[in-house]
């Protein structure tokens, strides 16, 4: 009995010191906030266009992106599937996809990308160039709405 | 039984008799199980060391070749050379007397690692690929040099070379055979172009023709400037941050979610060389909200989002080769301040080395 005792013992240890390498969730992901808005192209709303809040300055963690619907409203999102953006200082980049014959690039799962697609982009590099983008923004604590306004020239 | 086993026990002269009881037995596999659990993994990290080591070494050798090209031409080789597919720009003119000749830079580092024969077959007055024009670009109002197949060099390029290759990396080696990333674009499935995990520090920058080292559309273009780019001439004293402070080559990933890795031998579309200094950071491999035709969403080991970024498959970081020929392994949590001075060879940052 008392060797059985040790055995069980012996592989409950076992379970726990594997168990102690498992990694633990993501630490590098910093506290979100929720942001939205509505992004327009000469006064219109502007649909399909990605939106990419990029840290500038002193902020902390990775790039956000928001995609708009229809009414050119988008949602930011850190990573896929988790809501929001950090507090801080950011540069925009704006950027709308459109086919050779004008219409929207829609991308279907698992279907071409923009590149492969044959999509150019819409926007001038004072919006959708990372180095060149004149849109700035700054997310404040608690999070909120930023409208952003493009033109096409 | 226990009885019994008691009794021979304290009788019997000789031990032979005692067998061992299940429960004796089940102690004795859990020991092993146990110490096989704790071994795997060692020899798992151990194999994964023994690729680490032969990554540094292939990024080592190509630094040495940096400087004894630098050695013979008075200046480092460019990241590549006349692009075709960088004209969707309305920023810069092209330079409309240089033929096109989509070169990588690495191809002149050939002689320099061992790889005369194979320099021997190239032809450096002829373009290595035909590409002019990105899937999505206005095609170059530029003439191609020549023909890469009735050259030769088509079938340099195609070669597979170890030494571009991290064995830590798995993703399939070979390009399309046709279309804006292929050597003849008009499509030659005998000439399949082979990706490499190594490439010089440039911009990724892809419609403004950032990627030109000489462009003026940055607002401070010297202070911006990595070693590296489109038609670059830099020289080891032109890198006045010091060389043991710049990054000349990274690796990266061969698995993209949008473009194509480059080839080792030519530039074709959004081929740019690596900015480590980029704002989605070192291995970055969550896909973005944005990426609409990605249908596995969840972020995947060996998956970089994006073309031209650092990425790699050894644990917690990417090695990278410092403009001194030295190899170091750069976290992928170092901050993108330090990325950016490391990155820039002249914008006088003070910066401790991560």
């Amino acid at each position: 009995m008392r060797i059985a005792g040790m055995a069980v013992a012996l592989v409950c240890l076992g379970m726990l010191a594997s168990g102690g390498c498992t990694p633990a969730a993501n630490p590098n992901i910093p506290e979100l906030v929720p942001v939205d808005g509505t992004v327009s192209m000469d006064g219109a709303p502007l649909a399909n266009a990605s939106v990419v809040f990029i840290p500038a300055g002193a902020t902390q963690g990775g790039p956000s992106y928001g995609l708009t619907d229809e009414g050119g409203r988008y949602a930011l999102e850190y990573q896929a599937g988790q809501k929001g953006a950090p507090v801080g200082e950011f540069k925009v980049v704006c950027s709308k996809w459109i086919m050779p014959d004008g219409s929207d690039y829609v991308g279907v799962p698992g279907g071409p990308s923009p590149m492969d697609a044959g999509a150019k982009e819409l926007l001038p590099a004072k919006y959708s160039e990372e180095y060149q983008t004149t849109l700035k923004a700054t997310i404040p604590p608690g999070g909120g709405t930023i409208d952003l306004e493009v033109t096409s020239k | 039984m226990t009885q019994r086993g008691r009794s021979s026990l304290g009788l019997a002269s000789t031990p032979r008799s005692r067998g061992f009881t299940l429960v004796e037995l089940l102690v004795v596999i859990a020991i092993i199980g146990i110490l096989i659990a704790l071994l795997l993994p060692a020899v798992q990290a151990a194999r994964e060391a023994a690729r680490r080591t032969q990554c540094t070494n292939n990024l080592k050798q190509l630094g040495l070749a940096l400087h004894n090209y630098a050695d013979v031409h008075k200046m480092f080789p460019p990241g590549g050379l006349e692009y075709g597919w960088q004209t969707s720009s309305t920023l810069g003119a092209e330079p409309a007397d240089k033929l096109v000749h989509n070169l990588n830079g690495l191809v002149l580092l050939l002689p320099f690692i061992e790889q005369t024969a194979l320099y021997d077959r190239f032809d450096p007055r002829v373009c290595t690929s035909d590409t002019l024009a990105p899937s999505n670009g206005t095609p170059s109002a530029r003439p191609v040099a020549g023909d890469p197949v009735a050259s030769g060099n088509a079938a340099v390029v195609s070669q597979v070379v170890s030494a571009f290759h991290c064995p830590s990396d798995t993703w399939d080696i070979y390009l399309p055979t046709s279309g804006a990333y292929a050597i003849v674009s008009a499509g030659n499935s005998s000439y399949r172009g082979v990706k490499t995990n190594y490439d010089f520090s440039a911009l990724k920058s892809d419609a403004s023709r950032l990627n030109d080292w000489n462009s003026t559309t940055l607002t401070d273009p010297l202070a911006r400037r990595p070693m590296f780019g489109e038609n670059s001439n830099s020289r080891p004293a032109s890198v006045l941050d010091g060389l043991s402070n710049t990054v000349a080559l990274s690796e990266t990933v061969r698995w993209l979610a949008n473009g194509h890795c480059a080839a080792w031998g030519y530039r074709g579309w959004v081929m740019t060389g690596i900015d480590i200094g980029h704002s989605a950071g070192l291995n970055a491999w969550p896909i973005p909200a944005t990426y609409t035709w990605v249908s596995e969403k969840r972020p995947i080991r060996g998956r970089v989002y994006d073309w031209g970024l650092a990425a790699s498959l050894h644990p917690g970081g990417v090695n990278v080769t410092i403009g001194d020929a030295s190899v170091r392994f750069i976290s992928e949590t170092t901050d993108r301040g330090v990325l950016l001075a490391l990155q820039t060879m002249a914008n006088k940052e003070a910066f401790t080395m991560p």
